[in-house]
């Protein structure tokens, strides 16, 4: 949806990096998934993406952070990294931050570990320390490790790494006081000189006591001294098994157990299909009411507000106009929050990795890698993050083909048209509606894969690259967290109701009631028309004077111009003119047609957009929406490119005009062939 | 005496990494994830892709990066 756009805008402007007003620059290094973002959100009070699983953030980001009365800082959250000499392009962006690459080096360096997992963890902070500067050591989960009766030594870690530790929980706020003032310190400090080995022979270990020191001796003659990685890891086992004061090794065999059924050959493949589906249609059922109270509320609204105002012009704008478009779109709302919500706790839950493992060999067989898992997923929320998630694929072929597939998804901003349509072929009918949802959101994920397949065997061709993959922990999901992302972007929703979409509506207004339509022309039509004014009721002739002035009106002579181009596949003008403006953003159709079937006489009760556009006919007395209609209409949203800023960061992300323009193409072409097939299939039957 | 086999076909729980023959930036993405030469792993999941354990960690590896990953099959 076209909200995003400023989300991404935000997102870029403020990841300069640039210190601003001279305060110090703090860099986040650590480990994917340690709960850096969580961290930096926390001090920072934004609200960065994070999520249970690795590789979350792509980007560097920037936030100010208030040490004290005195002291502010610049901090930089990065994306995770296992190495500092790792390649992959995400993991790079954090190295040039560290290592000041490109720009200064930062002043001090907040490296993340986590309390459930120092083993892991530590090894990065070893090569963060490497480098000699500043570095203070944060010791995430700490609440979780010690609800699983893990505690930490943190004055032995300290001591042992040379280096101020403070124990901290990103989920409850513990511990962040004394970060906070333990950072003023080392920042007000003369650099410590942090002396660490190099792990190499020809470099002697540094006096300080720390790193090479824990290492008894029988590790230390293990067959793989001169491999970094193998030295450090070693390093890190004896080091995490010394600050662990309780020396109870943290029982994950209750995670084994779970990981067996979910990733099971046989078991996974059901659960995955259950919780997708059920993720889903709870998308569906929890919305229900609470969308349909807010369209009666609206269609009160509108009467009681043309009740007030003086019939004209400026009744009909805001009433038809501001309210009928707006409100058509706002009605959404209650979906777009709960899908948001029930798409971070899935991801915190740390099920996402398993499902990766569960479709990595199919994806793999259309030419997809298991990485590109999570983007797709996430493109049922919006393809804007999602194409941009795809930096976690290091292979470009790979890459690509992610993002060309990814706009199949059902985004959030085509709800609403499947929510009007399921409306109408359903009514009353909850369940066939939740089942019409489902198959949208199939065609486009079967859609995705064929063109993946199409595109392996012709534009792409290679196999996608193989799965190493992290698997996160099993972890409860932060209710918060996702309260506060779906207010988000159910904000963002609403304030693009607000003005993107209040502007269309307001164009769309005009534009199909300007110009008027004299009486002595409506005459004159009616007469060709060889109508008999004199005969018919009143409420008739309000509905043809209506629709005649509308067919006058600019929208009407555009409408007749694009009219045929969709007239295959068995739509009016109204919707022709409602496809032709959703292509700026897909939700706007509905305000589209809800603008332009609720214009004309004045509907006796409060009608709902549903039961205006059900009753719609031509000018013969046919019904508009047949159930051919309807289905084509469905199959055109599930497949078209129908999202400006879309097109926008799949150039950036490509780095070329040519795949926007290869998106947009073959995706218009697969809807209006596929809505083809579907109209024609379905009139044949009906 | 030690004889290998590789990741893929290894049966058992646990065992030994004894060497590797992989794509430069495969081998140091595996390293940085604990699996390097000598480091003794758990499998925890066989067939494709595969689950090991290794330094505190899961990680999820395809078939044909298994298929690099030898494994020391210590003679009794
Ligand atoms: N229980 C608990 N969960 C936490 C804590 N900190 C973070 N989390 C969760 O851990 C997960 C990972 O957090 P992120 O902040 O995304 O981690 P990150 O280090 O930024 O990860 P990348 O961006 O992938 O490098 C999320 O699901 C968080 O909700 C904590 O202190 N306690
Ligand atoms: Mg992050």
């Amino acid at each position: 949806m076209s909200a995003s756009v400023d989300s991404a805008a935000s997102e870029s402007s403020d990841a300069s990096g640039k210190k601003s007003s001279g305060d110090k620059v703090v860099a986040m290094l650590g480990n994917p998934n340690v709960g850096k973002t969580s961290m930096f959100n926390r001090l920072t009070n934004l609200l960065a993406k994070t999520s249970n699983f690795p590789g979350t953030t792509i980007d560097r980001r920037v936030g100010r952070v208030e040490l004290n009365d005195r002291q502010s800082i610049s901090l930089v959250d990065l994306p995770g990294v296992y190495t500092l000499g790792a390649s992959s392009p995400e993991e790079k962006v954090a190295r040039d931050f560290v290592l000041g690459e490109n720009e200064e080096v930062p002043d001090a360096l907040l490296v993340v570990v986590d309390a459930t997992n120092l083993q892991r963890t530590l090894f990065v902070a070893r090569e963060a320390l490497q480098q000699g500067r500043p570095t203070i050591v944060a010791v995430n989960f700490i609440e979780s490790a010690r609800r699983r009766g893990l505690e930490i030594d943190l004055n032995t870690l300290g001591r042992k790494l040379g280096c101020p530790v403070v124990g901290v929980s990103a989920r409850t706020g513990e511990g962040f006081d004394r970060l906070k003032s333990q950072l003023a310190i080392l920042l007000a400090g003369p650099a410590l000189p942090l002396l660490i080995s190099s792990g190499s022979p020809e470099c002697p270990p540094t006096p300080a006591e720390n790193v090479l020191t824990v290492l008894t001796d029988d590790e230390s003659c293990g067959s793989c001294r001169v491999c970094p990685y193998a030295d450090g890891h070693q390093w890190a086992s004896a080091l995490a098994r010394e600050s662990i004061r309780d020396g109870s090794v943290v029982s994950d065999e209750t995670a084994d157990r779970v990981d067996y059924f979910l990733t099971n050959r046989f078991i996974g493949p059901v659960v995955f299909a259950a919780v997708m589906v059920l993720a889903f249609s709870l998308v569906f059922w929890f919305a229900q009411v609470p969308m349909e109270w807010m369209d009666s509320g609206f269609g009160m609204l509108a009467s009681f507000v043309s009740g007030l105002l003086p019939e004209g012009d400026f009744q009909s704008l805001v009433v038809d106009g501001i309210i009928g478009g707006v409100g058509g779109v706002m009605v959404f709302l209650p979906q777009i929050l709960i899908l948001f919500f029930m798409l971070a706790l899935l991801e915190d839950s740390g099920y996402l990795a398993r499902a990766v493992v569960v479709v990595d060999r199919w994806m793999r067989r259309v030419g997809l890698p298991g990485q590109a898992f999570v983007p797709l997923l996430a493109a049922h929320a919006c393809a804007i993050p999602a194409i941009m998630a795809t930096k976690v694929i290091e292979n470009r072929r790979d890459r690509l083909a992610a993002i060309m597939v990814i706009p199949l998804m059902t985004c959030s901003a085509r709800l609403p048209v499947y929510a009007i349509i399921a409306a109408m072929l359903f009514p009353g009918s909850p369940l066939s509606a939740a089942i019409l949802f489902a198959s949208a959101y199939l065609l486009g994920m079967v859609a995705a894969f064929v063109v993946a397949f199409l595109l392996k065997m012709t534009l792409l061709p290679g196999e996608a690259s193989h799965l190493i993959l992290d698997l996160p922990p099993y972890r409860t999901p932060s209710l918060r967290n996702a309260l506060r992302y779906a207010y988000e972007r159910g904000w963002m929703f609403l304030r693009d109701a607000g003005t993107v979409i209040l502007m269309i509506s307001i164009v769309i207004w005009a534009l199909s009631t300007y110009p008027k339509l004299s009486d002595e022309r409506f005459e004159e039509q009616m007469a060709s028309r060889s109508v008999a004014v004199e005969q018919i009721g009143e409420e008739e002739l309000d509905g043809l004077r209506a629709a005649a002035e509308q067919e006058h009106a600019i929208i009407g002579r555009l409408g007749r111009v694009v009219a045929p181009v969709f007239e295959p596949i068995g739509f009016d003008w109204k919707i022709s003119v409602g496809v032709m403006t959703s292509f700026a953003a897909r939700e706007v159709v509905v305000s589209t047609l809800s603008i332009l079937y609720g214009l004309g006489p004045e509907p006796e009760d409060e009608s709902t957009l549903k039961d205006r556009l059900s009753s719609a006919t031509y000018p013969d007395g046919t019904k508009v929406f047949t159930t051919a209609t309807c289905v084509s209409l469905l199959v055109f949203f599930v497949l078209a490119m129908q999202c400006l800023p879309t097109q926008a960061v799949t150039k950036k992300e490509t780095g070329s005009w040519k795949w926007a323009a290869f998106q947009f193409g073959y995706m218009t072409l697969l809807a209006y062939g596929a809505a083809f097939v579907a109209y024609h299939a379905v009139s044949a039957f009906t | 005496m030690n004889s290998e086999i590789t990741l893929n076909h290894f049966i058992g729980t646990s065992g030994e990494i004894a060497r590797m023959d992989l794509p430069e930036a495969c081998a140091i993405r595996l390293k940085s994830l604990g699996l390097f030469e000598g480091q003794k792993v758990q499998l925890s999941r066989a067939g494709n892709p595969m689950i090991v354990k290794a330094a505190g960690g899961k990680i999820a590896v395809a078939g044909d990066i298994a298929k690099g990953i030898y494994m020391r099959v210590a003679h009794s």
